[in-house]
């Protein structure tokens, strides 16, 4: 047997005969996945390993109700079984059944998805990419003072195919790495910690470029030592400006999962919680100022969720989900429209062959706006400048919320002054977003992500994409260490 | 009711026949040491007592850790019941690692492979159907809004490596994860796990859990940011035990400057008397083997009466820092923590926690300032005013900021006569395995901050 990279998905459904023929609709969703990682530490080689994933997700729709059965065995049999399993498994649920969909949730989709790259993947072989994670690490462990010093790199070639019997025909290949680098430094009893902060994309083997990973070293390795030596951050009502890689955590957070659809329907209150977002905040909803535009675009280069389908099979598009800061539409797949009557994108989701779609973020990004980077530190008369995520965490209805960076400065009258050490902020969502005042330009928007989004229950994690400018925001709550 | 037995001898088998014909196509010189996970579930989502999603998946999983000349490298790939499927690609991936390997540079603190000898736990388990679980809903959840998530099968984890070292675990388990919510939004968690099904346990979580909703519709107290005396049930400290799995608890993580326990360690702090942690395997909750087939001491004690005597250390990092492992996972985090017992009765709860909160559960728990071991998360589930020993009503949600030095150490008065079994819920990729028995704890001064 080959890899389903190398198979179409066709000959695996034509290998079942006529026995979906059967039901009233279904599918067939192929999913390959092959993952390298690799990691250097203190210059020296530290972990090699790749991992393949690959199964099928067969759809049965019964009776209004739609059964899932996975399976990783791709023989006829293996695949007979998993229709069975999705026939029982929609049997099942058509006894105590929430919904009671029709067909119109399954639209027919055809295409391909390619993400773009300038060089491929292949290009990264093992040892090329060992010997730039060992430069990188001995480059950040030059001095007495780092006692610890990280690179890796994470690998991903995906393929989907997805095959229906409404006529569905589509494939999406998604070339993606991310990396990371740290150093740790200790100088009597302080340790402190910085981090490049995880970047993930869409991209190809120019991620791993080594002069700007160098570039990059040098940098991290000069902060540290600045927070070695820096003060605590100062705990007072100033205003915060943030950069994108801390930025991206507090949209996903506070915006993103606040809007989807599922949590506000409560399929979520187990396990990632509801919303404080209600079906009569749609169109309403001061979600912040006039300068703030947030939207689903699953068509920016790079982000690690741009996608021409979601997994229910749905074509994907840009769409606004606050328009000069009122909220106008959630996020949400085809499902959650249907039962809650309320306009969504195209974001059901699966991470992987084993598990059925769920709402999940795709591309979530604000808009990039007028103000320099400048004008926001000159506006500045008493605030602070954080970078880089450290700390997170939100209650279940995305209100309170605290966040942790690993480097910051302060602004004074218009300047940027010395660096602090262990900076926080806390807030509550509206009031938070309400108190943004500048939303960068151009010059200062960048693609951040996480491959690491969890939600769901079984579990699932998903990549998202988020694309920010540096912001502003006045008078919130700062503070420092313990 | 299904007894799964007649299917768990397809993954052994498999395992043990894969493993023989991965083994014979070594080359001079190489070793090999092989893990699989595989499982055969039902996952029913509930929303609003009823059926959301219903999936059945089939997996299997095994992961390879080749060795040759002082070099490493790991691989993880698919496994089916399909054993002529999983020859073909399992000797592909065997044939792309020896490639591999001898590309690699070598491993700076490499070990030789080692015959750790053999085990063998299967423990059956009897599960309803999903078509039975779904009419038990029907029948004791009329009235409530429920929202959870059923799981139900067959679980095996299997290690084995080219010197001979066999080790084999597997169970058959449910567990049913829930909260039910009341008209006001307020909510109460339950579950209900374990490996032989019962209808009539199952009718007596969701009774209980009822009854406790029946509190949350008392008038919601509005409390300010400040200190405050906290009762933490067993599921709330669950939570923060949790999160020492994240580096709290690492020799590694110690030695690379990360540490939240580091001070503890070090005995620059201590915790309370009341403290005793300790990774107790006896509990049945997970296999004594880790990925290296070495299997850990039934007990390690970690914590005794407030004093760290032992951090988790694994094969590596004993191999880089020159320390004594003791059998850790590679992760260096608790499989199977317990917290010992107190002398504080479940009717004495309220009348000692007198004025201040009974926290049920806790959300979201992560280090806001890591070395220093100071956490921050947000009560949620049941939580409730106490005055004078009687509950007044549900707070609405607080975000706390604490140390485990405070928590585990001068603010920790009393710790509960009873504890509970925390059983793993995870299931991100597959089902987890392990959990927690603890007990309540009694904190003063407990600081929330929003």
């Amino acid at each position: 047997m080959n890899d389903l990279i190398n198979i179409d998905l066709k000959t695996l459904k034509n290998s079942l005969g006529d026995s979906l023929e059967k039901f009233e609709w279904w599918a067939l969703r192929s999913y390959y996945e092959k993952t390298q990682f690799r990691m250097a530490r203190n210059g020296l080689n530290a972990q090699n390993g790749s991992e393949t994933s690959q199964g099928v997700m067969v759809e049965v729709f019964h009776k209004g109700q739609i059964g899932y059965g996975a399976t990783n065995d791709l023989s006829q049999l293996g695949l007979s079984r998993a229709v069975e399993m999705a026939k029982s498994m929609a049997e099942t649920q058509e006894l105590l059944p929430l919904t009671n969909f029709d067909l119109s949730v399954r639209p027919k989709g055809e295409g391909s998805y390619q993400s773009h790259f300038q060089v491929p993947l292949s290009e990264l072989t093992p040892a090329l990419v060992m010997d730039r994670l060992i430069k990188v690490t001995k480059n950040l462990k030059k001095d007495d003072a780092v006692i610890e010093a990280s690179a890796w790199a994470m690998i991903t070639d995906t393929a989907i195919q997805y095959l229906s019997a409404n006529g569905s025909d589509w494939a999406q290949r998604f070339s993606m790495v991310t990396r990371d680098m740290a150093v740790t430094a200790k100088k009597g009893d302080v340790i402190q910690k910085r981090s490049l902060g995880m970047q993930g994309r869409q991209w190809g083997a120019e991620s791993l470029d080594e002069a700007t990973l160098l570039e990059h070293s040098e940098r991290l390795l000069k902060e540290v030592h600045e927070l070695l030596g820096a003060k605590e951050c100062p705990s007072e009502e100033m205003d915060l400006i943030l950069t994108p890689d801390q930025l991206y955590l507090q949209v996903h957070e506070s915006i993103g999962h606040p809007l989807e659809l599922d949590r506000i329907l409560g399929d979520e209150r187990n396990y990632a919680g509801w919303s404080f977002v209600g079906a009569e905040d749609f169109g309403k909803l001061r979600y912040g100022p006039e300068i703030l535009n947030v939207t689903f675009d699953p068509g920016v280069d790079g982000e690690l969720a741009s996608y021409n389908f979601d997994d229910n099979g749905v074509p994907a598009q840009k769409e606004y989900l606050i328009e000069k800061g009122i909220l106008k539409r959630g996020i949400g797949g085809i499902e959650s429209q249907k039962r809650s009557s309320l306009e969504g994108v195209s974001c059901a989701r699966s991470t992987s062959w084993n598990r059925a779609p769920i709402d999940r973020m795709g591309n979530i990004n604000i808009e990039a706006g007028d103000s320099s980077f400048d004008e926001m530190i000159k506006s500045t008369e008493n605030g602070i400048l954080m970078q880089t995520n450290r700390s997170w965490s939100i209650d279940d209805y995305r209100n309170k919320f605290q966040f942790g960076c690993e480097y910051a400065h302060l602004i004074k009258d218009g300047e940027i002054k010395e660096v602090v050490k262990n900076p926080n902020y806390r807030s509550s969502t509206v009031q938070f977003w309400n108190s943004l005042s500048h939303v960068g330009n151009q010059e200062t928007f960048e693609v951040w992500g996480s491959p690491y989004c969890g939600k769901g229950e079984p579990n699932q994690i998903i990549r998202v994409g988020h694309a920010i400018p540096t912001c502003k925001f006045q008078n919130i709550e700062v503070f420092g260490g313990a | 009711m299904a007894t799964v037995s007649s299917v768990n001898k397809s993954w052994k088998d498999l395992f043990f026949d894969i493993k023989e014909f991965l083994f014979s196509n070594l080359a001079e010189g190489e070793s090999l040491n092989l893990n699989l996970s595989s499982e055969e579930t039902h996952f029913l989502r509930f929303n609003q007592s009823k059926v959301r999603q219903a999936t059945a998946v089939e997996q299997g999983r095994l992961s390879f850790e080749l060795k040759w000349n002082k070099r490493v490298v790991h691989g993880e790939v698919e496994l089916s019941l399909n054993r002529e499927q999983n020859r073909d690609h399992l000797k592909r991936t065997l044939e792309s690692l020896q490639e591999e390997i001898r590309e690699l540079p070598e491993d700076p603190f490499y070990s030789e492979m080692t015959n750790e000898g053999e085990s063998f736990a299967e423990m059956e388990g009897v599960l309803p159907s999903c078509d039975e679980f779904v009419g038990q809903i029907k029948k004791y959840c009329q009235g409530l809004d429920l929202a959870g998530y059923f799981t139900s099968g067959l679980t095996c984890r299997g290690n084995a490596n080219s010197l001979g070292q066999n080790h084999w675990f597997q169970s058959s388990s449910f567990f049913f994860d829930y909260s039910l919510y009341s008209a006001k939004e307020k909510a109460v968690k339950g579950s209900y796990a374990g490996s032989h099904f019962n209808s009539s346990d199952l009718e007596a979580s969701l009774q209980e859990s009822a009854q406790s909703l029946k509190v949350m519709d008392q008038e919601q107290v509005e409390l300010k940011p400040g200190k405050y005396r906290c009762y933490l049930a067993p599921a709330a400290v669950g939570e923060i035990a949790g999160i020492l799995g994240w580096h709290a608890l690492s020799g590694g993580a110690y030695k690379r400057g990360e540490c939240p326990l580091g001070d503890l360690y070090e005995k620059k702090a201590t915790f309370s008397p009341l403290v005793t942690w300790r990774e107790n395997f006896t509990l049945g909750l997970n296999p004594r083997f880790n990925s290296w087939g070495e299997s850990s001491a039934e007990i390690l004690p970690l914590v005794e009466e407030g004093q760290m005597k032992d951090l988790l250390i694994c094969r590596d990092t004993a191999n880089e820092y020159g320390l004594t492992s003791n059998q850790a996972n590679r992760g260096e985090s608790p499989r199977s923590l317990e917290m010992l017992t107190g002398d504080l009765e479940l009717d004495d709860i309220l009348k000692e926690i007198g004025t201040g909160l009974f926290i049920s559960n806790l959300h979201y728990l992560n280090w806001s300032d890591k070395n220093k071991g100071r956490l921050t998360g947000m009560t949620r589930f049941g939580c409730l005013w106490v005055e004078e020993g009687k509950i007044v009503g549900p707070i609405k949600d607080l975000r706390f900021d604490e140390t485990l030095y405070h928590i585990f150490g001068a603010g920790l008065e009393r710790v509960t006569s009873f504890s509970h079994t925390i059983m793993e819920t995870d299931t991100y990729h597959q089902r987890g395995l392990g959990g927690f028995k603890l007990p309540g704890l009694l904190v003063n001064d407990f600081t929330f901050t929003l």
